[in-house]
């Protein structure tokens, strides 16, 4: 597949990136300046038909993250209320992932500067946290409780006001 | 993928500080935080550096429905809610308290909230200081110290926002609490809700709030009300010398604050003084405000002057006597926001609202509320009314003391001074149970007679909007006078009153009346049922009959029995009507653009139906003629309209009768 550089117009250049497994990705121009990264190389002059490579970043997340920026761009500016709406339900589908990907995107999108979807990820993820016990939070995420008991009952201790729970606060439900 | 699927590996723990820290500040409640300290080693000390702190009471349980609820269960969760709150309380104070002791103490987002929140309007506004749909037991746990310490963490402590509420104690006889307003040169937003506490305020000291962009202050008294030096505190720690980046104030619901002297910061734009029974004095310099709103304020007596030359919208429901009143910017208004005007006044001096309308000459937004009153001796204000040239928008909510069908006629006087609207706005308030017609025996009516013969002209008026619509003479007659006098007009939509609706269901009355269609067509645009459960409508949209837009289609007549039990079944049509057709019953299918089904007993000779498709279209159809021996209409009309009111398609009805023949 031929890198699609050679076109007139700015806006239309795709822009290829390479995941840290090797594969190839094509995204407008811009969707890739949604990522400060990104902008950055392409400022610079580094983005070339070999594509810029994204040493922490492997091909499932970046396919997800590529979705996301091309689907972003292509509706920046002047939305109408529908509009909005629909990128709200997108943004909604796209963040139901398992919490492997859901780590993989704080990552990826962190790294990359993509700011819009680090904060749904991030939301995403106090959104599972919410609300729960400790221990459902271990059990979601896979935490290993690590301290001993006497240390466990003691940092409870210190926060007593937020274990002892009559019923969980309405808010949270 | 589902999400309940469960990590096999611990990966979220790799995450650095800053990305955990992140998280953290996406959590709703302090409560979520704090109990993250115990997943693991590594979550260990992330709750000591937590950026965001938010403790609140949370939602209101109060359920306005739910009368019956057993009084021993109200107590359990009453109970429980109090057990909850006065947990809070000592989470409160031991987080802080181990918060200052350590070291990253900084926090961006404090909030503090005993007030239960709720979706409607948590807090009733029509005492002073309001009550509470909830009952906040804990309104007596809260002591000055505790308060204190929250406030000075604040002022050390708090870079970003701090929201401190405290419940108003309006049942809690004797308690005195005490509060001395924090000082913060970190803090950009600041709301103090302090639960009616004495407060002090501190000599004032340049860069008191020098990062200071939001102010709110509520439920305070002033110690020693109408101590002046209090006052003159509070006005210059909130002028610019104090506040320099300030950009919103509210001050509300304050005892003892009986001069305020702002010297503003020019960075001012919205500035709200609501509920400040004491103010006697006023004195404002703004040059950047925007917005005033002065409300609740009992300011007959008061003196003022204000200086605000940027101003654009205004809200008030009073004002002080214009003999003592310079207002500065009252000329630049553009949005008069509120305005409450009374029908009649006492007295031979207009009301302040009258000379607010003589005065702000540019406006071209103007929301009134008008309250009708009747009493003979008293003076006519609505005539006092100056003509409003320069408003395209106008929006009245009208409310009568007494059902003597007084609102149609007074706002039509009302509407006649402002020729220039092109949006007309009116939410009707009817408080008294009333008789629907003037030739009932025992109505009061002081509808002046032949009122609605006069003609208003509104050349540019294109859309009319309103609710609390009630079908008594003297409403419809300004309908009516609305749909002869504004040729631009193109849509008007006009929503039933909920209660009349109710209690026409109660009494088992049919709600029945006749609007004419002049040059368009009614068509219900929203439904409820009837005391017999059926569809009946609550909302109407009239639309201007679009011109040179006729199609001719095909039209089958067929008969009920036959539409019914057959020609449902196998088309797949859209049921549109199933009510009335003329004065037989009958109904109208949809089959598609080009094609209407009519089913019906046969008497009809000629008929109209507006019918809403599918696709979010009004076609009207107008029947020629037809074969009687045959059932079947021979010729038709559609004109096609475009309009977008079909909500419910299932539901998409036609009023024949209304529609037909105006």
């Amino acid at each position: 597949m031929a890198a699609a550089t050679d076109d007139a117009g700015d806006s239309n250049e795709m822009i290829r990136v390479v995941s840290s497994d090797g594969e190839h990705f094509e995204m407008p121009e811009a969707a890739a300046n949604l990522s400060l990264v990104l902008r950055h190389m392409i400022e610079d002059d580094c983005a070339d038909a070999a594509g810029i490579p994204l040493a922490v970043v492997a091909a499932k997340p970046l396919a997800k993250i590529v979705d996301y920026c091309t689907k972003h761009a292509a509706k920046s500016s002047g939305l109408t209320i529908e509009e909005a709406e629909e990128l709200k339900r997108f943004d909604a589908e796209f963040i139901e992932v398992d919490t492997d990907m859901l780590y993989d995107l704080l990552v990826a999108a962190d790294f990359m500067g993509v700011e819009g979807l680090s904060k749904l990820a991030v939301q995403r993820t106090a959104d599972l946290i919410k609300g729960k016990t400790p221990e459902q939070n271990r059990e979601t995420f896979g935490i290993v409780n690590d301290f001993t008991p006497e240390e466990e009952e003691e940092i409870c201790k210190e926060n007593e006001w937020a274990f002892q729970i009559t019923k969980p606060p309405s808010r949270l439900c | 993928m589902r999400t309940s699927a469960v990590a096999a590996v611990d990966l979220i723990s790799e995450l650095n500080d800053d990305v955990l820290l992140l998280i953290l500040r996406f959590l709703p409640s302090a409560t979520d935080v704090a109990r993250t300290s115990v997943l693991s080693k590594r979550w260990r000390h992330l709750w000591s550096i937590a950026p965001c702190l938010r403790f609140a009471v949370g939602q209101s349980t109060c359920d306005i429905s739910d009368d019956d609820e057993d009084e021993d269960e109200v107590e359990r969760k009453e109970h429980g809610r109090h057990v909850a709150a006065r947990r809070l309380i000592s989470g409160v104070d031991a987080s802080l308290a181990r918060r200052a002791a350590g070291e990253r103490n900084d926090v961006e987002v404090l909030e503090i909230s005993f007030v239960y929140s709720s979706p409607y309007d948590r807090l009733n506004k029509s005492e002073f200081w309001g009550w509470y749909f909830d009952a906040h037991r804990h309104v007596a746990d809260i002591t000055s110290s505790h308060v204190a310490a929250w406030l000075r963490f604040a002022e050390r402590h708090v870079k970003g926002s701090f929201t401190l509420e405290v419940p108003a104690d309006y049942d809690v006889e004797g308690r005195v609490l005490l509060a001395e307003l924090p000082c913060s040169a970190r803090a950009e937003t600041m709301r103090l809700t302090l639960g009616c506490a004495t407060l002090t305020v501190p000599a004032a000291r340049t860069d008191a709030f020098c990062a200071l962009t939001d102010f709110h202050l509520s439920h305070v008294k002033l110690a020693a009300a109408g101590d002046d030096e209090l006052c003159h505190r509070l006005g210059l720690l909130l002028s610019s010398s104090c506040c320099p980046q300030l950009r919103r104030l509210s001050l509300k619901h304050i005892v003892g604050l009986t001069a305020l002297r702002l010297e503003a910061a020019v960075t001012l734009e919205e500035l709200r003084l609501v509920y400040l029974p004491d103010l006697l004095q006023l004195d404002v310099d703004a040059p950047g405000l925007r917005l005033l709103r002065v409300d609740h304020c009992e300011l007959q007596g008061s003196v003022a002057r204000i200086s605000a030359p940027r101003l654009e919208v205004l809200a008030c429901d009073d004002l002080m006597h214009p003999s003592r009143l310079l207002f500065d910017g009252v000329v630049a208004v553009r949005h008069i926001k509120k305005l409450v005007l009374y029908s009649f006044h006492h007295g031979q001096d207009d009301p302040t609202a009258i000379w607010v309308l003589k005065n702000c000459t540019a406006v071209d937004h103007l929301e009134l509320e008008l309250m009708i009153g009747f009493i003979p001796e008293y003076k006519d204000i609505i005539k006092e009314v100056p003509n409003l040239p320069t408003v395209t928008n106008l929006k009245m909510t009208v409310c009568e003391e007494m059902g003597w069908h007084t609102i149609g006629s007074s706002l039509a006087r009302l509407i006649a001074k402002c020729n220039r609207i092109e949006h007309l706005s009116i939410n009707i308030k009817s408080e008294q149970d009333t008789y629907d017609y003037c030739s009932y025996p025992f109505c009061i009516c002081r509808q002046p007679k032949g009122w609605e013969d006069q003609m208003i002209s509104l050349e540019h008026l294109r859309m009319v909007d309103i609710c609390g619509f009630r079908p008594f003479d003297d409403q419809i007659g300004l309908v009516q006078l609305l749909l002869t006098g504004s040729p631009a007009l193109d849509t008007m939509i006009v929503e039933l009153d909920g209660d009349y609706l109710l209690k026409s269901q109660k009494e088992s009355k049919l709600i029945d009346f006749y609007i004419p269609c002049y040059e368009g067509i009614w068509v219900p645009c929203a439904w409820g049922h009837d005391y017999e459960d059926e569809l009946i409508a609550t909302k109407y949209k009239w639309t201007r009959k679009k011109q040179n837009r006729g199609i001719k289609i095909n039209l089958v007549w067929l008969t009920a029995v036959s539409f019914f039990y057959g020609y449902r079944e196998g088309t797949g049509g859209t049921l549109v009507d199933n009510r009335g057709l003329g004065d037989s019953s009958g109904s109208v299918m949809l089959m598609d653009d080009t094609h209407i089904v009519f089913g019906g007993r046969s008497n009809i000779r000629s008929t109209e139906a507006a019918v809403d498709d599918a696709n979010d279209k009004v076609i009207h159809a107008h029947v020629d003629a037809c074969d009687d021996a045959n059932d079947k209409v021979i010729h038709a009309h559609v004109d096609a309209c475009e309009s977008s009111i079909v909500t419910r398609r299932e539901e998409a009805m036609v009023e024949l009768y209304k529609s037909s023949m105006s």
